[in-house]
């Protein structure tokens, strides 16, 4: 691993008019919340404040949030009054202005702006790509030329409806600005904030390898969410694909369908906790609509129909309507069903271990007992429903409804939106499982009911811990993971 | 790898058995307090790591069960040798006294005693050779007795500590030992230790008996010849004779064999010295300098022991630990500002008596309704649009200028653009400079609304009129229409406005929207009463009319809701009709709005296209009535739903037998509601009909009672609804 030893730190000042997002991109930019305040009002941000970008713990790039400036036309007016020789270089005269009463007074918060910038490497200068070019942004933009400091025009909020980027890309050009990032805040793109930190390389050529030091560790380390995020659904998808329940043949199995099907939404529960806490996720700070859940809640339910067929999911052929939807029931009393082969099976490849376990299915089996397992489509909705999630977590920022309502598949009802983030290898990767088989290594999972760690029937007690946790286990979990990391996408 | 010296084994355990844990059963740190204190420790990832295990609520459970584990180790380490010294001296013990009385059989002995541990030792010694040889792979198979007292020690330990901290914890330190070489090795020198505790409890055995009784000794052999035992004794006795045991000479060697007499002197000491040497030569010796040698290597291999940062339940950690930013706090800090107001000492100028009305757009984009705004008889002075400094200066030299001087300046504004002091400052300098009074018109609220986040619409206005009372512009002086979406209502409340002298916005005839739906399912249950007891089914014109008198009941918010609607009426002043076109896609946009579970009912496909199309014609005639007595568009309608009703793939729903009232109830409770509601975001109108009109298919009503049984469920649920939005906002 390299250790970024001896780069040297890029100081780099967000300026821009009021209100355009120059305090939610710093959030964006360094994935937490809590800086700074955000507000749709003019002048939320009062001060200087500072917030460092790191790699391994090590300082590579300082960022700076401003005040935002509005009255750019009367300082431009006062830079100009107070250059009255036509010599005196503009950094002097603008400094002049700055520590002079105006500067204290009038424009207090453009001079905090204007003299950080002054301090710094390379200037952001943000832009609300919904706003009309108008004098006040090309006033702006010369003062920042006038600074001497490298500038490049972040245009924010693109994906919205009306932006008007192509108008703005033009008039940015007649400035002779032409590196150029396009951002937004609302839906994040790992791809262009590394668009944005490519374009600060090309005016600040001194700090090309500190930038390239931090786009290889953003990189890596949403590589490396992404993977732990699948482990946790792989673990959820071995837990519920080798779930089994025995029910006394005398028993009415329907009476343990209720039970069961408790016990696989908590497990699906546990998972979506674990996500959001992996992705340092706050209820407060999203959009209801942001996600697909609720107050960290799936709201529809795993086993209702409208569920599956909202995710395009077809169910196998006769498929129980009602409440047994989400479960098959495998006889196993008088003579060898497929579940009692799988028993056996699982039997004799390992006998060396968890011998209770076993020896109990097989008496199970004289005694007359019927299995309940976790149907095919039930195990592919979940799969399904936690990437959605994982993706919409990956994509996170404030929240814009339309975007991060993914596709449904081909089945789904008229009303879901269509999900221009989702790229078509994650298109694809969805529809791989709402097709109709799943995948081998659930397959054998199913085989292995002592890999699930949700409980069983309640008259017995959960087998030792220890018995779930093999490096079979282990293995299998990985091999999935890497098929759904490799499914959720860019 | 760099050796770093501050990391220790129990460091190693205490994060594995961390992670395992938390692989299993969800986080340890639910407070997120030792994340926190980790990731502030500073360091490498794998630093913070181990501080963040030993911060741990659960850390002094997991170091007790790394205290029970070593204990069990000791004591089945301890075990081993006790029952190895045991063995050892039971083996001879069982070989001196089988044959009572008669000599013992010097190589056969010496076979027996160390034939196992040599060969034992020589395997050890192949597999790890082998296993160096083949680049430091794990060979399991090396100290399978040490494995064994592992495996025991862990037995013991569970025995001892049933909880899951103790299981984690033998199974992180079979992980960490077993995937480091430092497990092979430990196993190896426990091996050893048993193998060398075995042999010196021989040892100590011979000794005893050697000590305390007298033996004599002898050899024989079968297919052997004595020659080959000479050379043999030779060899074997190098050794033992270099470390000072008697051994036998050749003499003795020869004197020995079976059937000779072996009570000579000195030989049975010398055969007892052989007997004793060998064991220490090439029982004890060389197993002390294997143990000697595995411990070292066990010693190397631990202290090179690291977690392997990249796993899984490793990395899943690292955003908490190693954050991506650190915040470092302000640098420029903001000084309460000393508000000092210019503007409130001066009074505001009076509005002139006669004269134009000067008027120029701030920063907008040009309005869809027209430039100048749409105001029947306004004399306009129109200045046009103000983007940038050049422009300011031209309205302020054109208004100083102004032949005839205007009463009052109407600078239209965009509720879009953030309103900034730039702003501030040249409305205040304006009004100052030129003594106008200025008025303030705020546009373009329907775009600002369509970006989503309605509430942020209120927001803007307020900002934009606490700038104006900074600009010394009085708030009576400020209103707020959209130019984009004109409506005469509009028109005519501006006119009021701007021509009678400026009051405070007069609003609209029909005075503000009622607060609760109540007033308009009380209509509908009315005309639904008359309609009961009418001879037939109510007719378009019935239905018609009372969509009227809904949307009359929401005068107050003209313009909204037939934008939401999107209900596009004919420019033309005369003819206000709408064509086939606009009724069918009003009729579309209603339906879009219901949600999906109803839009899977043909009948509530219906009477939501019905309650779009009738809206669109109500919409129509808010503005001009007389123009819908000579509609010829009830043919329109029809269409309109059939149309909607065929692109969802829907067939005509059967036409209800007998009297029933329940879908043209359902249609217009459908239009109330989203009146409504008008001013939400499109989602939240989906959801809260969702919530409010309940399952299946539009009710059966065959009379009054039963309509107005179902508008009060329906306002009951729609209460329920808003109250729950409420609360969440």
């Amino acid at each position: 691993m390299n250790r970024p030893t001896g780069l040297p730190v890029l100081q780099v000042a967000v300026v821009g008019h009021t209100n355009t997002g120059k305090t939610s991109l710093l959030r964006t930019l360094t994935r937490d919340v809590t800086f700074g305040e955000v507000s749709d009002r003019p002048g939320t941000t009062r001060h200087v404040e500072e917030t460092v970008l790191l790699v391994d713990g090590r300082p590579l790039v300082e960022l700076y949030d401003t005040p935002g400036l509005e009255d750019s036309i009367g300082l431009l007016e006062a830079f100009e009054a107070a250059r009255s020789d036509r010599r005196t270089d503009w950094v002097d005269v603008i400094r002049g202005v700055l520590d002079g009463p105006d500067g204290q007074g009038r424009f207090e918060q453009e001079a905090k702006a204007l003299r950080q910038v002054l301090a710094s490497d390379v200037a952001l200068y943000v832009i609300d790509a919904r706003d009309r070019v108008l004098g006040k942004h090309r006033d702006e933009l010369e003062i920042l030329a006038r600074c001497a400091r490298p500038v490049v025009p972040v245009l924010n909020f693109v994906a919205s409806p009306d932006a008007r980027t192509e108008e703005w890309r033009q008039q940015l050009k007649r400035l002779n600005l032409h590196a150029i990032a396009e951002f937004d805040t609302v839906v994040l793109d790992g791809a262009a904030e590394k668009r944005l930190f490519e374009k600060m390389q090309t005016l600040a050529d001194p700090f090309r390898p500190t930038l390239d030091a931090l786009i290889t560790d953003r990189y890596r380390r949403r590589q490396e969410l992404v993977e732990g995020a699948a482990e946790l659904v792989a673990d959820l998808l071995i837990d519920v694909a080798a779930h089994v329940r025995a029910v006394p043949e005398q028993d009415d199995p329907i009476g343990a369908v209720g039970p069961l099907q408790q016990a696989v939404r908590d497990r699906e529960q546990q998972c979506v906790s674990d996500l959001l806490e992996l992705f340092r996720f706050r209820a407060d700070d999203y959009e209801a609509d942001a996600l697909p859940i609720t107050d960290g809640k799936w709201g529809f339910d795993l086993f209702s129909p409208a569920e599956l067929k909202r995710f395009g999911i077809r169910a196998g052929s006769g498929a129980a309507a009602g409440g047994l939807a989400g479960l098959a029931i495998d006889a196993m009393v008088g003579g060898l069903t497929l579940g009692a082969a799988a028993v056996l099976g699982a039997t004799l490849g390992a006998i060396w271990s968890s011998v209770g376990m076993h020896g109990q299915r097989l008496v199970d089996v004289f005694r007359g007992y019927t299995e309940l397992r976790v149907r095919d489509e039930t195990l592919r909705l979940l799969a399904v429903r936690q990437m959605e999630l994982i993706e919409a977590l990956l994509r996170r920022g404030h929240a814009s409804q339309d975007k991060l309502r993914l596709a449904a598949g081909a089945g789904a009802g008229a009303g879901a939106g269509a999900g221009a983030g989702a790229g078509a290898g994650a298109e694809g990767g969805r529809s791989r499982w709402a097709a109709d088989a799943l995948p081998e290594e659930l397959e054998e999972a199913r085989s292995r009911p002592q890999w699930s760690r949700l409980a069983t029937a309640a008259d017995r007690p959960r087998p030792d811990g220890d018995a779930g946790r093999t490096a079979a286990r282990d293995a299998l979990k990985r091999r999935i993971a890497r098929d759904l990391a490799a499914d959720i996408g860019t | 790898m760099r050796d770093r010296p501050d990391f220790r084994l129990d460091d190693v355990l205490l994060a594995e058995a961390a992670r395992l844990l938390e692989e299993g059963g969800g986080t340890l740190d639910q407070s997120g307090r030792a994340s926190a204190e980790a990731s502030a420790a500073g360091g490498e990832f794998e630093a913070r790591l181990v501080a963040r295990a030993r911060a741990l609520p659960a850390a002094p459970t997991l170091r007790a069960a790394l205290a029970h584990l070593r204990g069990a180790t000791l004591l089945a380490t301890a075990a081993g040798c006790v029952l190895a010294t045991t063995g050892g001296a039971g083996a001879v013990h069982a070989l001196l006294t089988a044959s009572a009385g008669a000599p013992v059989n010097v190589f056969h002995a010496l076979a027996t005693l160390l034939a196992l541990p040599t060969a034992t030792l020589f395997g050890w010694l192949l597999f790890v050779g082998l296993g160096a040889g083949l680049g430091g792979g794990r060979t399991a198979v090396a100290g399978v007795l040490g494995q064994g007292v592992f495996a025991l020690a862990g037995r013991l330990a569970r025995l001892l500590d049933r909880g899951p901290a103790q299981l984690t914890m033998v199974r992180a330190a079979a992980h960490v030992l077993g995937s480091s070489g430092a497990g092979r090795w430990w196993a190896s020198a426990v091996s050893h230790g048993l193998w060398l505790a075995a042999l010196l409890g021989v040892l100590a055995a011979l000794l005893l008996h050697f000590g305390t009784r007298e033996y004599s000794f002898n050899w024989e052999t079968t297919i052997l010849a004595e020659r080959h035992y000479l050379g043999a004794t030779r060899v074997l006795a190098a050794l033992p004779d270099w470390l000072g045991f008697p051994v036998p000479d050749a003499a003795m060697v020869a004197a020995s064999s079976k059937g000779f007499d072996t009570a000579a002197a000195g030989s049975r000491k010398a055969w007892a010295g052989l007997l004793l040497g060998c064991v220490v030569a090439y029982g004890v010796l060389p197993r002390a300098a294997a143990l000697l040698f595995s411990l070292l290597a066990a010693r190397r291999a631990t202290v090179r022991i690291r977690l392997d940062a990249s796993h899984p339940g490793y990395a899943r950690l690292r955003p908490a630990l190693m954050p991506m930013a650190r915040q470092a706090g302000i640098v420029d800090a903001d000084r309460p500002a000393v508000v000092d107001d210019p503007a409130a000492a001066a009074e505001p100028p009076a509005l002139g008596e006669d004269g134009p009305l000067a008027v120029f757009g701030l920063e907008i984009d040009e309005p869809a309704g027209g430039w100048p705004p749409p105001v029947p008889g306004i004399e306009w002075l129109d200045m046009g649009y103000v983007n940038d400094r050049t422009d300011r200066h031209r309205v302020l030299d054109g208004l100083l200028a102004a032949a005839g001087r205007p009463r009052a300046v109407l600078i239209v504004c965009a509720l879009p653009v953030t309103p900034d002091r730039g702003h501030q400052g040249f409305v205040h300098d304006l009004q100052r400079r030129t003594g106008v009074a200025v008025l303030m018109l705020l546009t373009g609220g329907q775009r600002l609304r369509a970006r989503g986040h309605p509430e942020r619409l209120e927001t803007r206005i307020d900002d934009w009129r606490r700038l104006a009372r900074a600009a010394n512009v009085p708030a009576d002086r400020v209103i707020e229409a959209d130019l984009d979406h004109p409506t005469d209502d509009g028109a005519a409340r501006l006119r009021r406005w701007l021509g009678a002298g400026v009051g405070p916005d007069p609003g609209s005839a029909g005075g503000r929207a009622p607060a609760t739906i109540g007033p308009a399912f009380a209509l509908i249950a009315e005309h639904a009463g008359r309609w009961s007891t009418a001879p037939a089914a109510p007719g378009e014109r019935d239905r018609l009319a009372l969509q009227q008198a809904i949307a009359a009941l929401y005068r107050g918010t003209s313009g909204r809701w037939p934008d939401l609607l999107r209900i596009r009426l004919p420019d033309a002043l005369v003819e206000r009709v709408p064509d086939g076109a606009g009724i069918v896609s009003a009729a579309e946009r209603m339906v879009s709005l219901l949600p999906a579970r109803l839009q899977l009912s043909p009948r509530w496909l219906a009477a939501g296209a019905l309650a779009g199309g009738l809206g669109c014609l109500a919409a129509a005639a808010l503005v001009a009535p007389v123009a819908i007595a000579s509609l010829p568009a009830w043919a329109g309608l029809g269409a309109a739903v059939s149309a909607v009703l065929q692109q969802r793939g829907a067939r005509p729903p059967a036409p209800p037998a007998g009297r029933d009232l329940g879908e043209p109830v359902a249609a217009a409770a459908l239009f109330a509601l989203v009146l409504h509601l008008q001013g939400r975001d499109e989602a939240a109108i989906t959801r809260l009909l969702d919530q409010a009109l309940g399952d299946g298919e539009p009710p059966s009503l065959p009379d009054a009672a039963g309509v107005r049984a179902w508008l009060g469920d329906v306002q009951a649920r729609l209460d329920r609804a808003l109250q729950a939005t409420e609360v969440q906002s």
